[in-house]
């Protein structure tokens, strides 16, 4: 089977930083996957890897197979939409779109123009004049229009507000829905988006935390509390990622499978155990280095 | 449209706002140039400067904003055009074929502007005065100084572009080596200075018709083919930065 | 997320529920076509692959059926398909935590059975 992309052992050396170690990870055709992980944790050192932008110091990637490096067969599959490099900034937004139009062999530009007018951009002005949120907009509507079979967001929408964030979701499963392809999403704002991945990759100091499906990982994410002896008897053994305490009660949150015997005899024995949403299974899992927000 | 001439378009549609913005100020100047010989400067009492041509003056500021345009658009296009999901060796290929269109563009405007200038003399009978060179429309000038302003446009560029995809591979810290190397090796060896300026100084004069203007028009052609072919190495062994 | 989804059990879950609970309200009938899980996706917002592993839930437990080229349908006898099962998870859910509640609160049988026959005699009024 071809992976829309496969890595083995991929690192990355910046001077004496490591800004990815052995990374191995497969991901396969016409998904959605989730890339998380705080600032730094390596996410656009491995979508430049990714895109051939940068050589791996060690590893190896394939691109639908191939090698990226070089190779204009691979890379016209490719369209990564980044913060920084999508565009110049003198270029005027309508000559961006014809500069996009023209690479992506599969650009569909009625859904552009269908795009623009939804998002009333303004194409006379120049990159730099845009607002914040019309970046975004410019870079989404690449993103989409390009029909690349695989279609990288990087932080796409950094500067929309929240219905600007919700029309992108709503467009990019409409596209999504007719036209299957690989979308990666690299954000940390999870809990908006977590519904949308089918699966997740998180990245933390530069290699993978965790790679599984969503809701594999949504069913082995709890939160357990109750009097503080029961819960730490309960949890003896399995992967806690959280502990709190007020008081004689007692939380925990666990990263681990649970039985449904182990959960009823939980519940049987009074404690209340929840789903843990994955924002807070990602803080919990990426924020060993203690300090930093998400 | 092949993946080569999307790479060239995609030049084009970078170097046309500064492009448009540098005709303009060009245009501006030279207006103003005329409108200071003809209307502040008595004609014929012979207190105006030598000059020969207005137009012929801005190879100068062409060869600059070839210098400034060609280093800032390499630099920038390169992370553009990776982003696109270009090959280097594409980038490489647009950059060497659009700078040379893009230096028989300039030198193309700036013999046909001074063309037009020679033309608008003898029209308004002019040919004979003391601040004009007189010769006539001769084809054969016109096709060498086309030439000779591509050739030194030319070089210019591609001069740049090779100093650029060397920062780009060693990054920009090597220009501050290359630039304190320079400035002591003037400053220690004051005839390497000389030696230096000469060059400048000759190539110069054989761009306005003195010297060999042959042997050197060929000189910097060879250094320009090398300039691409050495740079090619270099961009394909670069890296995106951060 | 949209405001009608919850955290708290599997999105696929709650979009199997939804379908089954348009088929007791009988907006959807048996025989009928189900919405596509594009539609669901979107109106959810969530991932294709999701919906569809609710709905494939709803196909093995007989509810749905595929028409292959076409999409899923209601089955017949789904309705007393899906009654059965909810009341099965009625006793073993709601009632369990009723009288889980009710042992926390203190409450006594005799007691307990008052309160929801005042219930009862409210929700009628």
């Amino acid at each position: 089977m071809t992976y829309a992309i496969e890595t083995r052992n991929l690192g990355k050396l910046y001077g004496k930083t490591k800004a990815l170690d052995g990374v191995s990870v497969a991901l396969q055709e016409n998904k959605i996957y989730g890339l998380l992980g705080r600032n730094g944790a390596g996410k656009s050192t491995l979508l430049k890897l990714l895109t051939g932008q940068i050589f791996p110091t060690t590893g190896e990637i394939k691109l639908f197979g191939e090698t990226p490096y070089e190779n204009a067969n691979a890379l016209s599959k490719v369209c990564i939409v980044r913060e920084t490099g999508t565009f110049l900034k003198d270029m005027k937004a309508r000559d961006a779109l014809k500069v996009a139009s023209t690479y992506y062999p599969n650009w569909d530009q009625e859904l552009a123009d269908r795009l623009v007018k939804a998002f009333k951009l303004d194409l006379k002005k120049n990159y730099k004049s845009l607002s914040l949120g019309m970046k975004s907009q410019l870079g989404i509507i690449v993103g989409l229009a390009s029909r690349a079979p695989l279609t990288i967001f990087d932080e796409p929408y950094i500067g929309l507000d929240a219905p600007g964030r919700q029309l992108f979701y709503d467009l990019l499963l409409e596209e999504y829905g007719e036209k299957p392809r690989t979308i990666i999403l690299s954000t940390h704002l999870i809990d908006e988006v977590a519904n949308l991945f089918e699966e997740v990759i998180i990245l933390e100091q530069g290699s993978v935390k965790l790679i599984d499906e969503t809701d594999k990982i949504k069913e082995k994410a709890f939160f357990i509390s109750g009097s503080q002896g029961e819960v730490e008897r309960r949890v003896k053994g399995k992967q806690v990622i959280y502990r709190d305490t007020l008081g004689k009660t007692a939380v925990a949150g666990v990263y681990d499978r649970l039985t449904q015997e182990e959960l009823g005899s939980m519940e049987a024995a009074g404690l209340e155990v929840g789903p843990m949403p994955l924002q807070k299974l990602f803080i919990y899992l990426t924020a060993e280095r203690g300090e930093g927000d998400v | 449209m092949s993946r080569l001439s999307q790479g060239i378009k995609v030049q084009y549609l970078i170097i046309k706002p500064g492009f448009t913005v540098f005709w303009g100020v060009i245009l501006a100047i030279m207006a103003f140039q005329y409108l200071i010989i003809f209307y502040f400067t008595p004609q014929g009492t012979g207190v105006t400067p030598d000059v020969k041509t207005v137009v012929g003056g801005h190879l100068l500021a062409v060869v600059i904003f070839m210098g400034v345009a060609t280093g800032i658009q390499c630099w920038e296009a390169f992370t553009y055009y990776l982003n696109l999901g270009s090959t280097r060796r594409e980038f490489w290929l647009s950059c060497t074929i659009f700078n040379f269109l893009h230096s028989l563009v300039m030198a193309a405007i700036l013999v046909g502007l001074s063309l037009i200038e020679r033309l608008a003399f003898i029209f308004f009978g002019l040919e004979h005065s003391f601040m004009f060179r007189t010769y006539t429309i001769d084809a054969l000038i016109v096709l060498t100084s086309l030439v000779v302003n591509f050739v030194v446009i030319a070089t210019v560029a591609a001069g740049v572009f090779l100093l650029v995809s060397v920062l780009y591979r060693f990054s920009w810290k090597l220009l501050l080596v290359l630039g304190a190397a320079f400035l002591s090796g003037i400053m220690l060896f004051p005839a390497f200075g000389d030696w230096l300026f000469g060059v400048i100084e000759y190539v110069a004069n054989a761009t306005f018709g003195e010297n060999n203007q042959e042997t050197v028009m060929a000189l910097l052609v060879v250094f320009s083919l090398a300039c691409y072919l050495l740079a090619y190495p270099l961009i394909k062994g670069s890296q995106v930065k951060n | 997320m949209k405001p009608f989804l919850d955290e708290s059990k599997p999105i696929y879950l709650q979009i199997a529920e939804w379908i089954e609970d348009d088929i007791l309200r009988d907006n959807l009938a048996e025989g009928e076509q189900v919405y596509s899980t594009n539609r669901f996706a979107k109106m959810f917002q969530i991932n294709p692959a999701t919906a569809a592993k609710g709905i494939n839930l709803l196909v093995e437990e007989g509810i749905l059926f595929k028409k292959r080229g076409i999409g899923m349908f209601v089955a017949d006898g789904a309705k007393k398909v899906i009654i059965d099962k909810r009341k099965q998870r009625f006793v073993q859910e709601t009632v369990a935590e009723l009288f889980q509640e009710a042992r926390k609160l203190g409450i006594s049988r005799e007691e307990l059975l008052t309160l929801i026959k005042d219930y009862e005699g409210r929700e009628s009024r």
